[in-house]
């Protein structure tokens, strides 16, 4: 009676391993398959804590060009390249000059004396306050894409997606040396750059901040191009950053806060200078669905201008309690 | 004979354990906090070429050491020790990959399609083992098989299955080879990986469909000793044949069989042949013998023939085939968002001319390996019959070279050469 039971089991175990295989191959026919079942749902993330949001948009500005790529802020004064274009408004809107260019353009930026400069795939660009060209100089090596100008003790530092390295230049365009971060304490990796976003600031103290995308951090580096700092964390929750490569654009608020734009889910975050989550700017319903995510720049009062791409404007925000 | 097995223990377990904590991820797994199920991949992450040679060698010295084990030790728990530490590196720490099963694929694919380059590393784990047994019986899968490992390890009664169901269940291998060989040179699917039941438990992500199928395996392991070794293995046929004509093998007794009859229900395998006398040869005998040769060709052809008629539907395996056959029969599914095999060969623009061709030549393969792979199941069906005809004279219980594992468990039941022999032939002789 025993043995019975035992061979009902092996029979059972027999069946059942025989249905599993045959119910796994027929199951995966084309026919059968239907939509990406590794398919990752991130509506859930799209929807935000509205306590979370410190942040009111309090104006936009309306472009008069097609196609901005990026902008800048400097006393009062927003420089703003577009593909073919650059150009310079007040913060009403007000143009003060625009002027068209050749090649494609990738970022505006400028000094501490206020000379704007313009980055343009392999090329950099001075202009004087009428907006014409007073000097330019081209990166060698192979596929600079500059994102990102930065300055600091009368150097130019310019970010390459391209290269994966910083270069920098002084004031006349000479190539005096450049870092890929690596040389860190633990590991060797640099700059990791799955798409060509590759922001860099200047903070309050006059440090170098550069987002090292593919790792997800936002990274202090001293002169000589050694890491110092970093912080940041994967994370699809609002205090870290999400997919392969973000925060694509960062801003350095007067008090050292950093303001981050990611890109996929759309978010603008404050982060206070420890890099802890501070508050939400604009979270992803804010933006037109697979929009681009904006450029960021911020003035001397906290004022925050975010370039929506997509729509081409310019939404300025501003801090609840301020 | 206790300390050196705890030596040699303990030796593979510090070489080991620090070459496990080399692994380290480069960047940080991205965070998902919502119950997501990371898909994990088919195949674990690819390996530097200095630690697939470590692999090598560790498989060589596993398979000697099991081997030594076997023929000079006699050591049961020797080989169940190795069998834990292979089980811990080539099952848990290895992902159970790469294993010298799925590298059946690989070599039947290097040899069908000059476009596919092998690994030596593949290619080594194909072949040592069988080297091995062709040496010293099936010592791979006595002490270095981290799937016969697992499965050893559960056995908890384990019951004779009657002779008739041993041999039909026993041509299941024969079967699972040949279409995995199938499959495999057409470049359908791998399906000796896909249907491994215990790679999912070794890499601790297995899908609900594969851990009720290694489960199932395990229970029923309790009760019938390692059922994936025996009724499912297709590397098991090669090792079969290798092993049937091993040089040297394990034997019950270190000395002369004194046909006590202890090892007789010691094989939870059934792979002990009992001493049996030659009957007479009578005129019927030779008769079914001639007729069994006879029969071989006309099991070839036949298994050739209704394999290769049976290509339209084992072909429907093929994904290329699938798909031309679906858009053909429902155009309608270009419209279907939803169906990402097909917009992605719409987004890929290639034209459905050139899809129905690639089907059409991957249908011709299938026609062809199909006289191939039903010819070797007649040959192996008609061999097997042809093996029932002939009898043996054995006069001593021996293993069956072919079907035994070499787990070592007759010989602890052997009561030659060992102290208290005289103790336990009585006891043996008064049980008997």
């Amino acid at each position: 009676m025993k043995k019975y039971g035992l061979y009902i089991l092996l029979i059972s175990m027999g069946i059942l391993i025989s249905y599993l295989i045959l119910a796994d191959f027929l199951k995966t026919s084309v026919k059968k398959r239907q939509g990406n079942p590794y398919a990752y749902n991130i509506e859930a993330f799209k929807k935000i804590d509205p306590d979370l949001v410190k942040y009111a948009e309090i104006r936009r500005i309306r472009l008069s060009l097609p196609d901005p790529v990026g902008i800048n802020y400097h006393q009062g004064k927003l420089g703003i390249a577009y593909k073919h274009a650059i150009q310079l408004i007040d913060t009403l809107g007000r143009e003060v000059f625009n002027q068209e260019t050749g090649e494609v353009n990738t970022c505006v930026s400028f000094s501490p004396e206020g000379k704007m400069f313009l980055a343009s795939g392999r090329e950099i660009h001075q202009l004087d306050p009428q907006g014409t060209f007073t000097q330019s100089w081209k990166v060698d090596g192979e596929d600079p894409i500059i994102t990102a100008l930065a300055f600091k003790n009368n150097q130019v530092l310019a970010a390459s997606a391209g290269q994966w390295k910083v270069l920098r230049f002084d004031e006349h365009g000479t190539l005096l040396d450049s870092f890929d971060g690596t040389g860190r304490l633990e590991g060797d990796y640099g700059f990791i750059l799955p798409s060509p976003y590759f922001d860099m600031q200047i903070d309050p103290d006059g440090e170098l901040w550069v987002a090292n995308t593919g790792l997800l951090t936002l990274e202090n580096y001293a002169e000589n191009g050694t890491l110092r700092a970093f912080w940041g964390k994967p994370s699809f929750d609002v205090d870290g950053f999400t997919g392969c490569c973000n925060p694509v654009h960062f801003a350095i608020l007067p008090d050292g806060s950093f303001v981050t734009s990611e890109k996929g889910l759309i978010r603008i975050k404050i982060h206070l200078p420890s890099g802890e989550f501070d508050c939400l700017v604009a979270g992803p319903e804010d933006f037109e669905e697979d929009s681009e995510p904006p450029d960021l720049a911020v003035d001397e009062n906290g004022r925050i201008f975010v370039l929506d791409i997509t729509r081409s404007m310019i939404r300025i925000y501003k801090r609840n309690n301020t | 004979m206790k300390k050196s097995l705890y030596k040699i223990f303990f030796m593979i377990s510090g070489i080991l354990i620090p070459v496990m904590l080399f692994a380290q991820q480069r960047f940080p797994r991205p965070d998902f906090e919502s119950g997501y199920q990371v898909p994990s991949p088919t195949t674990p992450e690819p390996r530097s070429a200095s630690m697939e040679l470590f692999d090598v060698f560790l498989l060589l010295g596993f398979l000697s050491l099991v081997t030594w084990f076997v023929l000079k030790k006699r050591s049961r728990k020797g080989i169940l020790y190795l069998s834990i530490l292979a089980l811990l590196y080539f099952g848990f720490y290895r992902n159970g990959c790469i294993c010298a099963i799925g590298g059946i694929q690989n070599v039947a694919l290097a040899i069908a399609d000059p476009g596919y380059a092998i690994s030596l590393t593949a290619l080594a784990f194909f072949v040592l083992p069988l080297l091995f047994a062709l040496f010293a019986g099936r010592v791979f899968c006595a002490g270095v098989c981290p799937l016969g490992a697992i499965q050893e390890l559960i056995i908890l009664k384990p019951v004779s299955i009657p002779k008739g169901l041993q041999k039909a269940l026993g041509l299941i291998p024969y079967v699972y080879l040949g279409l995995a060989i199938l499959y495999a040179v057409t470049r359908t699917d791998f399906i000796i990986c896909r249907y491994d039941p215990f790679v999912g438990i070794f890499r601790l992500d297995a899908t609900y469909t594969m851990l009720l199928l290694g489960g199932s395996f395990l229970i029923l392991g309790m009760f019938v000793a390692r059922p994936y070794c025996r009724f499912l293995c297709p590397y098991a046929v090669l090792l079969n044949w290798m092993s049937a004509n091993s040089w040297k093998h394990l034997s019950i007794t270190p000395a002369e069989c004194i046909d006590c009859k202890l090892c007789d229900q010691s094989c939870p395998v059934d792979a002990i042949n009992k001493p049996a006398a030659e009957p007479v040869s009578t005129h019927a005998d030779t008769r079914r013998f001639l007729l069994s040769l006879i029969l071989i060709p006309v099991l070839v052809f036949l298994g050739g023939f209704i394999l290769s008629k049976s290509h339209i539907y084992l072909s429907r395996a093929n994904h290329t085939v699938q798909l031309a056959e679906l858009l053909i029969t429902n155009p309608e599914v270009r419209n279907d968002p939803e169906n990402l095999d097909v917009q992605a060969f719409l987004t890929s623009g290639k034209t459905l001319d050139l899809l129905v061709n690639e089907a059409a030549v991957i249908r011709r393969n299938f026609k062809t390996g199909g006289w191939w792979v039903g010819g070797f199941f007649g040959l192996a069906f008609g061999l097997i019959f042809a093996g029932k005809t002939v009898f043996r004279n054995r006069k001593d219980y021996t293993p069956d070279k072919g079907n035994c594992l070499s787990c070592g468990r007759c010989m602890n039941y052997c009561p030659v050469g060992k102290p208290d022999y005289l103790n336990l032939m009585k006891d043996g002789i008064k049980s008997n």
